[in-house]
C-alpha cells in the first residue's frame, strides 16, 4: 500500500465515523429530554457531518478517482464503510446517546489535538479546526456524565448500564489498523497507542468524578463486523441518491 | 489591461454597492446564483437599517478606483469591496469583520480569495461564497477561485472593537474571552440591553452554533451571546 | 383607570412595554398566549422537517437542514424565555400545550411526503412566517419585538435556502419537477391559512390592534405574502394550485379563491392529518425525558447545597 492509499483509508475511517455518528445524532432531532438538549444534539450532528464532509473530500482527492464526498457517502455499500462500530450503536435512551458521545469526544479531542502537529498540512489544519468543536462537545458530555452519575438512582443505573454496554466497542476505536503504522512513523497521523493511554486516563477521571466505575475489559473483544443497524441506516441515508441516480440535488 | 473592468466600472459599481449594502438580502435579480438566475425574496428592513449604517467606500478608495493600475492596488480594492458584504444572519457586521477572509491574490489573470470556515458545519459558508462570487463577478472578475483553508482556525479574537460594539447595539452580547481550562466556570456575560452582569445561561447552544442563550436577571431580557472561539 | 389611560398613551407614542412595567392583566395574557403559541410552533415544526434529515440527498443539504432545525429550536427557546418575562414558566406553557389549551401553528399538522416538501416549507412556511414577523418587529412588548428583529434575519435565510431546493428540483429531472409541483400543491393552501381567519371585528383582534400587539391585519399580511410569492412560483415554472388566481391591474394585487375554511377549522380543532401524531410525539418524548430532568434537578440541588456548606 502506498502512503496515499493508506492515508485514503485513514481519512475514510475518520470521515465515516463522523458521518455515522452525525447520522445517529440527527435521529435525536425533536427527541431530546428538553429543548436545550434537542438543540445541542442537533448542533453536534451538524459538527460531525461538517467534519465528515471535509475528511471525505480529502479522501476523494487522495484516492484520485474523482469521487466527491457525496459519492463516498451515498454510493458505497455497507462493507466499504470504515466507521468505528461504537458510533453505529442505536440511541437506546438518552444515557446511551451521552455515553457514546462522551467516549468518542474524549478520543476525538486527543486525536485532533495531536493531529494539529501532522506533517500533512491538510490534516493539521483540520485538526486545529475540529478541536475547537470537539472541546465544546466534551465539555457538554462530561457535564452530563456527572449530572447523570450523581443525579438520581435511576439516572446512575442508566448511565452505568450504557457505559458498560458500550465498553466492548472501545478497543476497536483505540487500536490502529495495520496500514496506519507507516503513517504514524512518518508523523502524518498521531500515535494510536499514545492516544489510547491518554484516553483511558481521561475517561476514568470523569467516571470516578461521576461516581461511576470503569467496566471490566472484555477478555476477547467481539469480532469486528458492522451491525444490522448500519445496513438500515445506509438504506435510509442513501435512499434518494440510489432511487434517482440521474437527479442532481 | 488586466483588471480593466474594475477600473472602468468603478464609479458605477460604487453606486450599486452603496445601494445594495443597505439592503438585506443583498443579492440582485441579475446575479447568477446556484447556476441559474434567481430573483430573491425581497424584504424591506427599515428597522435593520436604523440600527446599522453600512460602511461606505472611503474617499481615498473612491479616488483609487479611478487610478488603480497595480496588482496590489487591485487587491486592496477587492478587500474594500469584501468589507461591504454583511453576514447574512447578523447583518450588522461584515464578513470581513467576522474574519473569514484570509487572503486575496491577483496575478493579473486570476483572482484567488482564501477563506476559512467559522466552524466546520457552518451552512452560512455557502452563502458567504455565493455573495463573494456575486460581488466579484460584478467587478468583472470572472476568473475567480475560492480556496478554503482550515488553519489557523477561525477565532473571534480578531473581530474589531467597533464591530463588537455594533453587535451589542443589535442586542447580541459580544464574545468574552474566558479561562482556557475547560472545567473553569464560564465568564460573566453582561446584558447587551441594560449592561447588568447578573445574567444566567439558559442554553450553551443557541439558534446557531456560534451563539448561546442567556437571560438577564435584572431587566429580564433574554439575549444571545456570541460564543468565544 | 388612570394607569390604563397612561398605558394607552405610552403605547400610542410607540414606546415599548418592558417586563417590569405595569400592564393590564389582559395585555399580559394576550402576549403570553401569542408568544407561547409562537414558541410551540417553532418546536413542533422541528418534527416534520426532522423527518428528512436522515434522508437528505447530499451532505451539504443535510448540513443546511440540520442548521435550520437548530435555528428553529433556538427560536423556540428564545421565545419561551421571552414569554417567561411575563411571569409564566416553561413547564406551565408545555402543560398548556399538552392539555390543548395552548395552540401551535396548524401548518405543522401536515405531513412531509417527499424531499421537495423541505424546500416548500422553507420557501412558503418560513416565507409566511417572515411576512408576519416583519410586522411583529413593531409589536409593543419590548422583549418580543427585539426577538422578532433578530429571528427575522434567520427566517429569511431559511426562505432563501428553501427556495434554492425548489429551484434545483423544478429545474431538475421530470421526476424532481413532479415532486416540486406536488409539494407546492400540498403546501400552498396551508401556508395561506397560517395568517389566520379573515379579520372580523372580534374583541380580541380589536384589543390586539389597540395595544399594538398586532400591527397588521391577517388579510393584509396574507395579501402581502401572495403578491410576493406568486412571481417566485412563476420563476420556478410551477403552477399555483388555484384556478382563480389572477393579477388585478387596478388594485395592483393578485386575486385568489377563498380558503377552504372548513378544512381550516377542522385542522385547528385537532382533526388535521397529523395533529394527533405531533402531540403524541411531543408528550411521549417529554414523558421519556422526565428521568433526565429529574436527575439534572437533583444534581443542581446538591451542588447548591455543597456550595452553601463551603
Ligand atoms: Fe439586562
Ligand atoms: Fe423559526
Ligand atoms: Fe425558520
Amino acid at each position: 500500500m502506498t502512503t496515499n492509499q493508506a492515508l485514503y483509508q485513514y481519512c475514510l475511517r475518520l470521515g465515516d465515523t463522523n458521518l455515522i455518528l452525525g447520522h445517529r445524532l440527527s435521529e435525536m432531532c425533536s427527541r431530546g429530554p428538553m429543548l436545550e438538549e434537542d438543540i445541542a444534539l442537533t448542533n453536534f450532528a451538524l459538527d460531525h457531518i461538517g467534519q465528515a464532509e471535509a475528511l471525505l473530500q480529502y479522501a476523494g482527492k487522495l484516492e484520485g478517482k474523482g469521487r466527491s464526498e457525496d459519492d463516498l457517502s451515498y454510493l458505497r455499500n455497507v462493507e466499504e464503510f470504515e466507521n468505528f462500530r461504537l458510533v453505529e450503536q442505536p440511541n437506546t435512551d438518552f444515557a446511551y446517546v451521552i455515553a457514546r458521545q462522551f467516549l468518542v469526544d474524549v478520543y476525538q479531542c486527543l486525536l485532533y489535538q495531536k493531529m494539529q502537529k501532522s506533517t500533512d498540512e491538510t490534516l493539521a489544519g483540520m485538526g486545529s479546526r475540529f478541536l475547537k468543536e470537539s472541546t465544546y462537545h466534551l465539555r457538554h458530555t462530561s457535564g452530563w456524565m456527572e449530572r447523570l452519575g450523581l443525579g438520581t438512582d435511576e439516572s446512575k443505573r442508566r448511565i452505568q448500564q450504557a457505559i458498560s454496554d458500550l465498553w466492548q466497542f472501545t478497543p476497536e476505536m483505540l487500536t490502529a489498523k495495520s496500514y496506519e503504522k507507516e503513517l504514524e512513523a512518518q508523523g502524518i497521523i498521531p500515535d494510536a497507542e499514545e492516544i489510547a493511554l491518554d484516553w483511558l486516563v481521561q475517561v476514568v477521571r470523569v467516571l470516578s468524578r461521576s461516581g461511576l466505575h470503569k467496566p471490566q475489559d472484555v477478555a476477547v473483544p467481539p469480532p469486528i463486523s458492522h451491525s444490522d443497524h448500519l445496513v438500515r441506516m445506509l438504506a435510509e441515508m442513501q435512499y434518494l441518491q440510489r432511487t434517482y441516480p440521474d437527479a442532481r440535488w | 489591461m488586466p483588471g480593466g473592468e474594475f477600473y472602468r466600472r468603478g464609479a458605477e459599481a460604487q453606486k450599486i454597492l452603496t445601494l445594495r449594502a443597505s439592503y438585506y438580502p443583498t443579492l440582485r435579480a441579475s446575479v447568477p446564483l446556484w447556476g441559474k438566475t434567481y430573483s430573491p425574496p425581497r424584504l424591506r428592513t427599515s428597522a435593520v437599517k436604523k440600527t446599522y449604517s453600512p460602511p461606505r467606500l472611503s474617499a481615498s478608495a473612491v479616488k483609487k478606483l479611478t487610478m488603480v493600475t497595480t496588482l496590489s492596488g487591485i487587491e486592496e480594492l477587492v478587500w474594500e469591496r469584501l468589507s461591504l458584504i454583511p453576514d447574512p444572519e447578523i447583518p450588522v457586521i461584515s464578513i470581513l469583520e467576522l474574519g473569514i477572509v484570509r487572503d486575496v491574490h491577483y496575478d493579473g489573470e486570476m483572482l484567488e480569495i482564501v477563506i476559512t470556515p467559522t466552524y466546520t458545519g457552518c451552512p452560512a459558508m455557502n452563502l458567504f461564497v455565493a455573495e463573494i462570487k456575486a460581488a466579484m463577478h460584478d467587478q468583472g472578475f470572472d476568473n475567480l477561485k475560492i480556496t478554503t483553508v482550515y488553519s489557523p482556525a477561525w477565532t473571534t479574537d480578531l473581530i474589531p472593537a467597533d464591530a463588537m460594539e455594533r453587535l451589542k447595539k443589535y442586542g447580541i452580547a459580544p464574545p468574552v474571552k474566558g479561562s482556557d481550562d475547560p472545567f473553569a466556570p464560564p465568564p460573566a456575560i453582561p446584558c447587551p440591553h441594560c449592561g447588568s452582569e447578573h445574567t444566567s445561561l439558559v442554553s450553551q447552544f443557541g439558534a446557531t452554533a456560534c451563539k448561546s442563550l442567556y437571560t438577564c436577571d435584572d431587566c429580564k431580557e433574554p439575549f444571545e451571546y456570541f460564543k468565544h472561539f | 383607570m388612570e394607569k390604563l389611560h397612561d398605558f394607552q398613551r405610552f403605547i400610542d407614542a410607540e414606546e415599548k412595554i418592558e417586563p417590569k412595567d405595569w400592564m393590564p392583566d389582559e395585555y399580559r395574557a394576550h402576549n403570553i398566549r401569542q408568544i407561547s403559541q409562537h414558541a410551540h410552533s417553532e418546536v413542533i415544526g422541528m418534527q416534520p422537517e426532522g423527518n428528512w434529515i436522515t434522508r437528505a440527498p447530499t451532505l451539504r443539504a443535510k448540513k443546511i437542514l440540520l442548521a435550520k432545525i437548530q435555528d428553529e429550536g433556538g427560536h423556540g427557546l428564545y421565545l419561551y424565555s421571552a414569554a417567561e418575562t411575563l411571569g409564566i414558566s416553561r413547564d406551565e406553557m408545555i402543560a398548556q400545550l399538552h392539555a390543548g389549551k395552548a395552540k401551535y401553528s396548524s401548518v405543522f399538522n401536515y405531513p412531509t411526503l417527499n424531499w421537495a416538501d423541505i424546500g416548500a416549507i422553507g420557501w412558503l412556511v418560513d416565507g409566511a412566517a417572515v411576512t408576519n414577523q416583519l410586522s411583529l418587529r413593531r409589536t409593543s412588548y419590548g422583549p418580543y419585538s427585539r426577538a422578532m428583529l433578530r429571528i427575522c434575519n434567520e427566517e429569511s435565510f431559511h426562505q432563501r435556502q428553501g427556495y434554492e431546493i425548489m429551484l434545483k428540483m423544478a429545474k431538475g429531472t421530470p421526476e424532481q419537477k413532479e415532486m416540486a409541483q406536488d409539494a407546492l400543491n400540498r403546501w400552498w393552501w396551508p401556508s395561506l391559512m397560517m395568517f389566520g381567519p379573515h379579520d372580523n371585528h372580534s374583541e380580541r383582534s380589536t384589543k390586539g390592534m389597540l395595544w399594538k400587539i398586532k400591527r397588521a391585519s391577517n388579510d393584509e399580511l396574507r395579501q402581502r405574502f401572495i403578491d410576493k410569492t406568486v412571481p417566485q412560483a412563476e420563476f420556478l415554472g410551477l403552477t399555483i394550485p388555484d384556478p382563480k388566481l389572477r393579477w388585478n391591474e387596478a388594485t395592483g394585487h393578485y386575486e385568489t379563491s377563498d380558503i377552504n375554511w372548513e378544512e381550516f377549522n377542522q385542522v385547528i380543532q385537532g382533526n388535521g392529518p397529523c395533529n394527533k401524531e405531533r402531540m403524541d410525539h411531543h408528550k411521549q418524548v417529554h414523558a421519556e425525558g422526565a428521568w433526565v430532568r429529574e436527575a439534572a434537578a437533583a444534581y443542581a440541588a446538591r451542588q447548591k447545597e455543597q456550595l452553601q456548606e463551603a
